[in-house]
């Protein structure tokens, strides 16, 4: 009995030690040129598009799923080193929905990021006229 | 004795016939024929100044006993005219000439008794420059000739004088005129002395031609003509007289008119009472007649016979032809082609009397027949003046078969009858008038028509069929009735004891006991504007159109028109609808009734606006009371105890309404305004209406309504369908609402109890808002046992696949297991929430775009929720269990949290829980972590035990499928995340966003104070 709860303690002590060194870095830092984001972007093998503009707005939508431009929905970015946070606005109500992402690589016509959320999804966007 | 006379008698007849014998020697060896020609001739030349020549003269006594007697034959009288066919005037075969013998020998007189003619010929011709061969008379007796004629002074007695075989042809070329005879044959008998008449005519004519040129040539000619008559005329005006005129073959041309017959009667019989008064006779019978008329229209009417018979007579203050009677059988009438009479029998009887200035005619026992059908007229006629007439006429008809009307209705006219199909049916007419007619206007005083239909059964386009077992419509002027908002001129009434008007596979109408009035404005008067009021009352009104039945029972329909005076009048209109009670049906679907309802309407129409609306100005009012529905798609009745509403061009009022559907009543009222500019499509349709409401019992009437209008078919594959609302599927063409464009109309709703999925909500209160294409229920308060919420949704329809809806809801210290019940969607979004029990705030707002059958467009769903929980506790569950297992927790732990306050926000179909903390004891967890809204809501948290009794800080990944849960050990992800110094920028990112989620939701939050 006493064996075993000296096995159990010794484990927990293990476990303890390997899970405080697997503590993760710290992603957010980042430099990119927040004026190449501007315009407009095709996420890759889809239709649906995401547009930047320079006062921090933006508007996403679907073709695919029958929407177009001029009905696309408003949301306003922002960049932050690496964190791209995209707050999207309710037409009903004040709630703002946040989309958390971390930009990988952003060049004139690229744009590359994963969601800060779940990390294992991740994101390649073209811009396109 | 007598032997002696005897033989003395005879002597002196000896002696006598002895005298005679040598007197009449005497004379034969006097006037030998020699001599008499001679002495003849030297007569006619004194007499005649052209050539005459004279065969023989005979004297004559035997012929002409007792009458002197002079035999003439081959009398020729030559006359040689430029231009005349013949130079022979006349010529004569033979010529006796009987002359009174006692006054030759008493006083030389020459007194005729007798005249005959026989086989004579004559030539009349005038020039065209009025030579004619006529002139043989000295000068002197042609003055006489033409001097003038006074029949008093004539004194003639005349034994006979008789024509045989004369022939006479006038040939008259400065008159145009061409005429002749032929075998004429005459015989006349008389006296003619002072001025009294006794003369018998027998004359006879073979045949006749007359020719007349000009603009309009006539041309005639007439056979086997016989003219028979017996006069009598005393100087005293007394007398009578019998005339008989017969022919044979007729014809007669003017122009282009035609006329002929094959054989005429005229019978004339008259007596002429010394008093100034008579009465007579006429008949006359034509055999074939036929006249033609030629020009533009041409006209064309024939018989086999005509007959017209009159009594006349003269009173010596009235005429009057009593009976008088025409008849044409077997006649046709061709008008410009048209055959308007087909061997039709046509008949017109009257008795007629004029005064001897005609100025007033009486008419009486009329009959204008045409077949079977008669017109029986009745009335006098007045004259007063020459450009004044009155009439005062009553007419009617027998019983008019009305399929044997459209059988004689011409055939140029049954072609635009031809939609009309008589089955049964009779009609009788009725009318009397008084009209004048004063320098060509006319003015009725007064007239009542009235025609009854009975068994009348027709069809119209082979469409519309019309029964009616008797109907009857009447007129009368002036009206009977008088009515103060216009002149009335006419009023009548149409009734009917049923009337049943169908169209052919659309409508089947029917009413009982209709009885109506109407009353018009002087229409004949053209200075004076139509108008016109009806009633119309009926015992019952059904009607079937496809599948829709009505049956309104005691309905009453009240309309008027009213035109006023002037340059620019504005017709007024007014109608009132009431019934007592209406019950209608929609096939399967409908069924609806209800008490009385009264509609009320009136417009004015002006002409110069140009919207609808401007032009009519109408105004509506109505009302109705208990009133019930049944609806198939709704397993409960709808009843509607009172509904009241006013309508005016710019404004709809609602000034009651009371429904009551399944549990739920409710009222509407309100105004909607700016109709007018709504219509000129210059401004919004708006409202402002008040919902309120005792007790509405949400789910069901949500129930009720859904899949209302939804095809079977699709409301069938949707309800096969999984989880349809998030599938992704192909986009299905249905019927979605679309909000109204161009309105603005707002309602506030005031429901004191609102039941929804068993929960009670009071005092719901808000405001619902309908814009322009956008339909928006703005934080709408409301509190209930469970909780105190408030709500704003919003829906748009920009195009029918591309519809939006979007919701702000606060839930206010609600039992988390109400909440699921209540909203059993939070349970898709927050799974792990049915483990907690206990009060909590529910905030949520959310937004999707909507495909036409309203799944969502995933995306475009976006969406946040906040919930926070005191003191709850965690129910026992077998994850439960397994999650103590795995983080090895001690079982006596109590399974209770002292706080929960969870954020989460949802992107397309990512549902993100933020990091969360829960204490449970000793223990404290973060649990954070996605899932997906798909069809397996796969997921993948994360729970991080950051406070425990033993210094092992574990974490356990939670993934997979709610059948298929998944549980790995893992590091302890959120251990720093409380701990601001050592938290790295991802973690204090994230609780940045947790806060804006949480304080975003709750910005527009009103305090639960408001809603006490």
């Amino acid at each position: 009995m006493k064996k075993a709860a000296s096995i159990k303690v010794f484990l927990c002590l293990l476990l303890f030690t390997a899970l405080w060194a697997c503590t993760p870095d710290d992603p957010t830092e980042g430099d990119f040129d927040v004026t190449n984001l501007y315009g407009k972007w095709c996420q890759e093998g889809t239709k649906i598009y995401y547009k930047y503009n320079d006062d921090g707005t933006g508007a996403t939508w679907d073709e695919s799923d029958d929407v177009y431009e001029d009905e696309a929905q408003a949301f306003t970015w922002e960049v932050d080193g690496s964190e791209m946070i995209h707050i999207h606005l309710t037409e009903t109500g004040t709630a703002q929905i946040p989309k958390y992402y971390i930009i990988t690589f952003l060049s004139f016509d690229e744009l590359d990021y994963y969601d800060a959320y779940v990390t294992t999804k991740k994101y390649k966007f073209y811009k396109v006229n | 004795m007598k032997k002696a006379l005897k033989i003395t008698g005879i002597a002196l007849a000896s002696l006598v016939g002895l005298v005679l014998l040598i007197i009449l020697i005497a004379c034969w060896l006097i006037f030998t024929p020699a001599r008499l020609t001679s002495i003849v001739d030297k007569v006619a030349d004194k007499f005649i100044t052209c050539d005459t020549h004279i065969g023989r003269v005979n004297l004559t006594l035997f012929k002409t006993f007792p009458q002197l007697g002079l035999d003439v034959n081959d009398v020729v009288l030559i006359n040689p005219t430029e231009g005349a066919k013949t130079d022979t005037v006349a010529a004569l075969g033979h010529l006796t000439l009987a002359v009174d013998a006692k006054a030759f020998l008493r006083d030389r007189s020459i007194i005729v008794r007798g005249l005959d003619i026989a086989d004579g010929t004559a030539y009349l011709y005038t020039s065209e420059t009025g030579v004619s061969n006529l002139d043989i008379f000295p000068k002197s007796d042609k003055e006489k000739k033409e001097s003038s004629f006074d029949l008093s002074s004539l004194d003639v007695d005349i034994d006979h004088i008789t024509v045989s075989r004369l022939s006479a042809t006038l040939d008259n070329r400065k008159a145009g005129l061409n005429t002749g005879v032929d075998g004429f044959d005459l015989k006349l008998k008389g006296t003619l002395k002072e001025g009294n008449i006794d003369a018998a005519l027998d004359a006879a004519l073979r045949s006749a031609i007359l020719k007349i040129a000009g603009e309009k040539p006539i041309g005639g000619t007439l056979s086997q003509l016989g003219l028979k008559a017996d006069i009598k005329y005393a100087s005293q005006q007394s007398g009578n007289a019998d005339i008989t005129l017969t022919a044979g073959p007729t014809a007669f041309t003017q122009g282009d008119m035609n006329a002929l017959l094959d054989k005429l009667t005229v019978k004339v019989a008259g007596d002429l009472s010394g008093t100034k008064s008579w009465h007579g006779a006429v008949e006359l019978a034509a055999t074939t007649p036929a006249l033609t008329l030629g020009g533009e229209k041409p006209m064309a009417v024939d018989a086999d016979e005509l007959q017209v018979k009159f009594l006349s007579s003269f009173d010596g203050t009235n005429y009057s032809l009593i009976p008088a009677s025409v008849a044409l059988t077997s006649s046709n009438l061709t008008m410009d082609k048209d055959k308007l009479l087909d061997k039709a029998q046509v008949a017109l009887r009257a008795d007629v009397a004029a005064d001897t200035t005609f100025s007033r005619i009486t008419i009486g026992g009329g009959v204008i027949s045409l077949n079977q059908f008669d017109i029986n007229l009745n009335g006098t006629v007045l004259r007063p003046d020459s450009t004044t007439l009155d009439a005062d006429i009553a007419l009617n008809t027998n019983r008019w078969n009305l399929k044997e009307v459209l059988a004689v209705v011409p055939k140029a006219y049954r072609k635009k009858l031809s939609n009309i199909r008589i089955n049964d049916g009779a009609l009788q007419l009725d009318a009397k008038a008084n009209a004048g007619l004063k320098d060509g206007k006319l003015a009725i005083s007064t007239a009542n028509a009235g025609v009854t239909f009975d068994r009348l059964n027709g069809r119209l386009n082979d469409s519309i069929s019309v029964v009616a077992p008797k109907l009857t419509a009447s007129v009368a002027i002036p009206a009977k009735k008088t009515t103060s908002q216009f002149k009335e001129f006419a009023g009548g009434t149409l009734n009917a004891s049923s009337l049943a008007v169908n169209i052919k596979d659309n409508l089947q109408s029917s009413i009982l006991n209709l009885k109506s009035t109407f009353s018009l404005s002087d229409f004949t008067d053209k200075k004076t504007p139509f108008s016109a009021k009806a009633k119309l009352v009926m015992d019952n009104l059904a009607a079937t159109l496809d599948t829709i039945d009505a049956k309104m029972a005691k309905p009453v329909v009240e309309a008027m028109m009213i035109t006023p005076k002037g340059k620019n009048p504005k017709p007024h209109y007014e109608a009132t609808v009431t019934t007592s009670s209406l019950d209608g049906r929609l096939g399967r679907l409908l069924a609806a009734n209800t008490g009385a309802l009264t509609i009320k309407a009136a417009a004015t129409r002006d002409a110069t606006k140009k919207a609808v609306l401007d032009q009519w100005n109408p105004k509506v009012n109505a009302s109705l009371s208990t009133a019930h529905a049944d609806y198939a798609q709704l397993p409960v009745p709808v009843d509607i105890p009172s509904l009241r509403f006013d309508f005016t061009p710019g404004k709809f009022t609602i000034d009651d309404s009371r429904i009551k559907l399944g549990k739920s009543d409710f009222s509407l009222r309100g105004d909607i305004t700016n109709l007018d500019a709504w219509l000129a499509k210059d401004g919004l349709l708006k409202g402002n209406l008040t919902f309120s409401s005792d007790y509405t019992d949400v789910s069901q009437i949500m129930d009720l309504v859904s899949g209302l209008g939804a095809k079977d078919s699709t409301a069938t594959a949707d309800a096969n369908k999984p989880q349809a609302a998030f599938a992704d599927d192909e986009v299905k063409e249905d019927n979605p609402f679309m909000v109204p464009l161009g309105v603005d109309v707002f309602f506030r709703t005031d429901v004191k109890t609102a039941n929804w999925n068993g929960f009670d909500f009071h005092n719901v209160g808000g405001k619902i808002t309908c814009r322009d294409g956008v339909l928006v229920m703005e934080e709408l308060g409301f509190t209930s046992k469970a909780a105190t919420m408030q709500l704003t949704a919003m829906y748009k329809s920009p195009r029918k696949n591309h519809l939006f809806a979007g919701v702000d809801f606060h839930l206010i210290n609600i039992e988390i297991d109400d909440l699921i019940r209540m909203i059993p969607k939070v349970d898709s979004i927050v799974p792990m929430l049915k483990s907690f029990d206990g009060q909590a705030q529910f905030h949520f707002a959310g937004e999707s775009y909507l495909k036409s059958n309203y799944d969502f467009k995933l995306s475009t769903l976006r969406g946040a929720a906040a919930i926070e929980g005191k003191d709850l506790v965690v129910l026992p569950s077998s994850t439960f269990d397994t999650i103590k297992k795995y983080l090895m927790t001690d079982k006596s732990t109590e399974n209770r949290i002292d706080s929960l306050d969870v954020e989460l926000s949802v992107f397309k179909d990512e549902v993100d829980l933020y990091p969360f903390r829960v204490r449970l004891g000793q223990y404290e967890a973060i649990v954070a972590g996605r899932h997906n809204i798909n069809r397996d809501f796969d997921f993948n948290y994360h729970l991080s035990v950051t406070d425990a009794p033993v210094p092992v800080r574990l974490g356990l990944d939670v993934s997979g499928t709610l059948d298929d849960m998944h549980f790995k050990l893992a590091p302890c992800r959120y251990n720093n995340l409380y701990k601001p110094e050592r938290r790295n920028g991802i973690q204090e990112r994230t609780l940045q966003l947790k806060t804006l989620i949480n304080e975003s939701l709750k910005r527009n939050v009103k305090p639960v104070e408001y809603y006490d």
